[in-house]
């Protein structure tokens, strides 16, 4: 049988589908959100059932997830990213007591107990500048790109010292840094800092390892390097790391089937 | 060695440092080269600007050395007093006994500045829960944990009730943490009901009678809880003989700030007088040498003031400032945009004013503890600044938002409007960070823009 | 009868109906936080552009209130500007009593007076509570409020006439009715997930969080807010009542309130984990406003000393309980706890 799990996300839509008798996963996507979020999930759908030859019927159960999970008409049911996002690394990693995952427009620390459930979470999403968003405005005013800002932030040797809460004050630190002729490479490294500083300080005093980074910030250069600064532990970024919570969506479509044999129950 | 007035990096305190030296400069114990402190992380300290005064370097050796007089006052078997919120009335009591020493762990908000955030002490704040929507003060809590900064002290006391919010809810996590904590009430300051028996605080603001009665009550479990920690009973001599020291050195920096902020050209800088300023407070854990300090400055000044010479042009933009900033290098900063310090209200004016000598010493306090800027209404806060203003006549404001304080975001509004409506001069409400280097440019523009905004109005 | 309008729960209601007054506790609406005034006096179609101070209301019997802006300042907290436009929006309050319980409030006190809108009195609330002195400060309020009530309109009553007022609104505990409609014993058997909501006060619009909490399979077996038993004064002791009327009112409200902002809050601490252990709630809800540092530095240590799953729900003018991210928190929460 086949499930799928779509992550209707802040700035992107990720879906996954997946055999749930094998757990192996069958097809996966991605596009960029829009105001017509419930026409770009499925499209996007569409695409990969043609990629994948699969039938729409032959997909049992979708599930939703994401800030914009209840925009997604065909979806079966809706369930959390913390919740999505857990399952998710739990499958891929099983050990894993702590997810930080940082979005376009939001963070989170989800701690896990023994059992791979969510023991608790934290989420940002009034502080912009501990997001991936923060990251895009920095690379526009440092005339680079996403993808090299992490090569430019390891060039520094005093990173800058960002101090405001809010993206936009923010900006217009790295403004003031530029025109005091603050290198680039310090002021890449000091954003990346700021950011991972914000996600420690939701963590609390304990974080637990193994700890698993997701979310689309996880694959610019530098940042798993910013938080195991910050977090003084080590950090693995999940396979995929922008998947997750479509895959989890998807095991959790597979999980409320009357049969998983592979899943277990949860 | 004498060399005229200036402001220095701290590599050239260095270079003068060399000559005084040679010159055979005599320095207290805790003397020496500014720049040794940046050993102990105090990286700051390479940023900032200083007077090239021996009186300043004294001062800065001073302050930089307070964490090693209250180790060697407990190795010498004095008990540490961690005193709290209340600015400048329990160390009064405390200082009274010959056998107490007393700090304000809340000066620990100076800590990520000084040692520009290498300590790590707003991460530890965080870890506990208390973000960056918090004041800077949140850095005591790291600086209990860490254990680095001061001596964890015998005794805590903290005042509570018209005191902010952010404060009160640091100070109970970190009663939270272990370290117990004696609380004493400063109600709200009303104005007296008409037919309420009233008396006048120092620095002239009327409150009920009854309010000073329950202060001087709450001040006195406090003097029980340190003559127990003491293990001896403070007699009213003793407590005389602390208010008349502690009145001193009220007065001492009352005449350095009259001279300095009514000078024609600024005899000393914003940022030495801050830091001599809040001696007034906590006397940097030790009365009589805070004495001498402050007296060494205010020769000084005296000596540049006759000879008619200061650190700024005689036509520096005089500027009334309000709020203590986190990093010290707002103050130089106002000084390149060509303004100089003329008033500053640093929420502690309470601890600035004498303490009432013809009232019995706990009435007096008491008094004194209610006088507190903070208890009070902002519009009579405001009306107090404006007061300063006319005394020191300054010729704009700039109202310094402490980051994530509670009480800023209506607070500056009310001094704002009340400074408007009856001063007529230009005010400006700005936010410093603990590390503001990011955010100079910003402040830069706004500091010019006020200035330029002065001098135009003087010409019209 | 003549208004006096109020929200904290320290401000006894007795006391303002036995000066022949009607207190009102204003439980305040929620609104936009950019252009609240505008958007208030929008609502009433009586937007007055003429007064730079502030903006203007025209209230229904034309007397012009005026809004401070002070209060659409970032940082402010949003339960108290959300009290003070819509006390300022009422039609002829004779006056509004305020406390001294949270910095915000005591500031917003300022403003409001500065503003000249309506007669005001700032109550003082002890944060301590160790001493005799400082019990007898709110006592000593009391007397100083009806000094403020009688020149309101008001008459000082006799013990008597408290006395009667008292035993009349014993039934009605503070002249309230709690927001939450939450029974809060007798649920041990209930099906669903039990949970606890703490924090502080609520607005109108917060109601919904039971529907929504339902929503997702739960049911608010305890509402420790200050809206509600945080926020409750005891009974009153008849023997003592007859006795010593105003000693007795005082105490029903100092001994009755569990207030987080107590210094030190121990006691808070102890009544809640008795409550939380006798509702046998699993979880606890912290609804907080956004810039209440009071309830916000209570969190981590509610998380250690409860030992059970805290929701940090903190909110803004924008978020209404049903928003997005109000929905994707308490929904996980729930799913959490599943």
């Amino acid at each position: 049988m086949i499930c799928a799990g779509i992550d209707a996300g802040s700035r992107t839509i990720k879906m996954v589908l997946l055999d749930s008798d094998s757990g192996k996963v069958l097809g996966r996507g991605l596009s960029d959100q829009g105001v017509e979020q419930s026409s770009l999930a499925q499209s996007l759908f569409e695409s990969i059932l043609n990629e994948t030859g699969i039938v729409r019927d032959e997909v049992r159960r979708v599930v939703a997830t994401g800030y914009g999970r209840n925009a997604v008409e065909f979806a079966d049911t809706t369930i959390t990213e913390i919740t999505c996002h857990a399952r998710g690394v739990r499958h891929l990693a099983p050990a894993t007591a702590t997810i930080v995952d940082i979005g376009g427009e939001d963070s989170k620390l989800i701690r896990l107990d023994g059992n791979g459930k969510v023991r608790d979470f934290a989420m940002n999403d009034r502080c912009a500048a501990g997001t991936g968003r923060f990251l895009e405005v920095v690379a526009e005013r440092l005339a680079t790109s996403l993808d090299d800002l992490g090569a430019m932030a390891a060039r520094s040797r005093t990173p800058a010292a960002i101090s405001s809460m809010c993206v936009v004050f923010a900006e217009t630190e790295i403004i003031g840094l530029l025109a005091a002729h603050t290198p680039r490479e310090d002021i890449a490294a000091g954003v990346q800092a700021a950011i991972a500083a914000r996600v420690a300080g939701m963590a609390g005093r304990k974080v637990t390892v193994p700890i698993v980074f997701t979310g689309g910030v996880a694959l610019v250069s530098g940042m798993k390097g910013a938080l195991e600064s910050v977090l003084e532990q080590p950090v693995e970024i999940a396979p995929d790391p922008q998947m997750t919570g479509a895959l989890g969506a998807a095991l959790l479509a597979a999980n409320s089937l009357d049969h998983s044999p592979f899943l277990g129950v949860d | 060695m004498t060399e005229a007035p200036r402001q220095l990096t701290l590599e050239e305190w260095d270079r003068r440092y060399e000559q005084l030296d040679q010159a055979g400069l005599i320095q207290p114990r805790y003397g020496g080269r500014l720049s040794r402190h940046l050993h102990d992380g105090d990286y700051r300290l390479a940023k900032l600007r200083y007077d090239n005064s021996p009186a300043a370097l004294r001062l800065w050796n001073f302050l930089l050395t307070e964490e090693d007089r209250l180790r060697e006052a407990r190795e010498c078997g004095k008990r540490v007093v961690g005193t709290m919120k209340d600015l400048g009335t329990v160390p009064v009591i405390a200082y009274s006994f010959s056998n107490l020493v007393a700090f304000y762990p809340d000066g620990a908000w100076w800590i990520p500045c000084v040692m520009e955030l290498s300590a790590g002490l707003l991460e530890i704040a965080d870890s506990l829960g208390i973000d960056e929507s918090f004041c800077p003060v949140r850095a005591m809590l790291g600086a209990f944990v860490t254990r680095c900064h001061f001596p964890v002290p015998d005794l805590l006391v903290c005042s509570a009730g018209a005191v902010c919010d952010d404060f009160s809810a640091i100070a109970q996590r970190l009663e939270d943490l272990g370290h117990r904590i004696l609380w004493w009430e400063v109600p709200h300051r009303p104005v007296p009901e008409p037919n309420e028996v009233s008396v006048l605080l120092p620095g002239g603001l009327p409150a009920p009678e009854r309010q000073v009665d329950l202060v001087k009550s709450e001040l006195l479990r406090v003097k029980e809880a340190l003559e127990a920690l003491a293990g001896t009973s403070l007699d009213e001599t003793a407590l005389h003989a602390g208010i008349k020291k502690a009145n001193e050195i009220r007065r001492c920096l009352a005449e350095l700030r009259r001279l300095v902020y009514t000078a024609q050209c600024c005899p000393m800088p914003a940022l030495e007088m801050l830091i001599a300023e809040m001696l007034a407070i906590h006397y940097c854990s030790d009365r009589d040498e805070c004495l001498r300090v402050l007296e060494a400055l205010l020769s000084e000044v005296r000596r540049r003031i006759a000879s008619g010479v200061g650190v700024l042009g005689a036509d520096a933009a005089r500027v009334f400032w309000v709020n203590p900033v986190a990093d010290l290098r707002a103050m130089n900063l106002l000084e390149a945009c060509g303004g100089r310090i003329c008033g500053t209200e640093y929420l502690f004016t309470h601890a600035l004013d004498a303490i009432p000598q013809d009232r019995p010493p706990m009435e007096a306090l008491a008094a004194t503890a209610l006088a507190d800027p903070m208890a009070g209404s902002s519009r009579q806060r405001a009306e107090r600044i404006c007061r300063d203003i006319g005394e020191f006549g300054a010729e704009a404001v700039v109202v310094s938002r402490i980051p994530g304080a509670s009480h800023c975001a209506l607070e500056g509004w009310t001094i704002q409007e009340v400074v408007r409506s009856k001063m007529d001069i230009p005010i400006l409400e700005i936010e410093v960070p603990p590390v503001a280097d990011a955010a100079g440019p910003g402040l830069r523009t706004r500091l010019e823009a006020l200035v330029e905004t002065v001098k135009r109005r003087r010409r019209t | 009868m003549t208004q006096v309008l109020y929200t904290s729960p320290y401000v006894p209601a007795e006391w303002i109906a036995a000066h022949g007054l009607e207190p009102v506790r204003v439980t305040p609406a929620r609104a936009p936080c950019v252009g609240r005034a505008s958007s208030l006096a929008c609502r009433a179609g009586t937007h007055d552009p003429s007064t730079d101070s502030g903006q203007a209301l025209r209230t229904p019997t034309g007397a012009l209130q005026t809004y401070p802006a002070a209060l659409d300042r970032q940082g402010v907290c949003p339960f108290v500007r959300n009290f003070v436009a819509d006390a300022l929006a009422r039609s002829g309050p004779a006056a509004l009593v305020m406390t001294t319980v949270c910095d915000q409030m005591r500031r917003a006190f300022d403003v409001v007076t500065g503003a000249g809108a309506v007669p005001a009195f700032l109550l003082n609330v002890p944060s301590t509570w160790q001493s005799v002195a400082v019990r007898r400060l709110y006592l000593d309020e009391l007397d100083r409020l009806s000094g403020f009530l009688v020149r309101a309109g008001g008459v000082r009553p006799s013990d008597g006439q408290l006395i009667d007022i008292m035993i009349a609104r014993e039934s009605e505990p503070h002249g309230l009715k709690p927001i939450l409609p939450v029974a809060t014993r007798g649920l041990r058997t209930h099906p669903t997930i039990l949970v606890a909501l703490v924090g502080g006060p609520l607005c109108q619009e917060d109601i919904a969080i039971l529907d929504l909490v339902a929503e997702f399979g739960g049911y608010v077996v305890l509402d420790a807010t200050e809206s509600g038993a945080a926020g409750t004064r005891r009974r009153f002791d008849r023997r003592r009542l007859r006795e010593e009327p105003l000693l007795e009112l005082a105490d029903a409200y100092l001994d009755g309130i569990h207030d987080v902002a107590r210094r030190p809050n121990d006691e808070f601490y102890a009544w809640l984990l008795r409550e939380l252990a006798a509702s046998d709630a699993r979880a606890v809800i912290v609804y907080r406003h956004l810039w209440c540092d009071l309830w916000h530095a209570e969190v981590e240590r509610l998380r250690e000393k409860s030992g059970l799953p805290v929701l940090d729900l903190d909110t803004g003018d924008g978020d209404a309980i049903g928003s997005g991210r109000t929905r994707t928190r308490l929904g996980a929460f729930m799913e959490m706890l599943t």
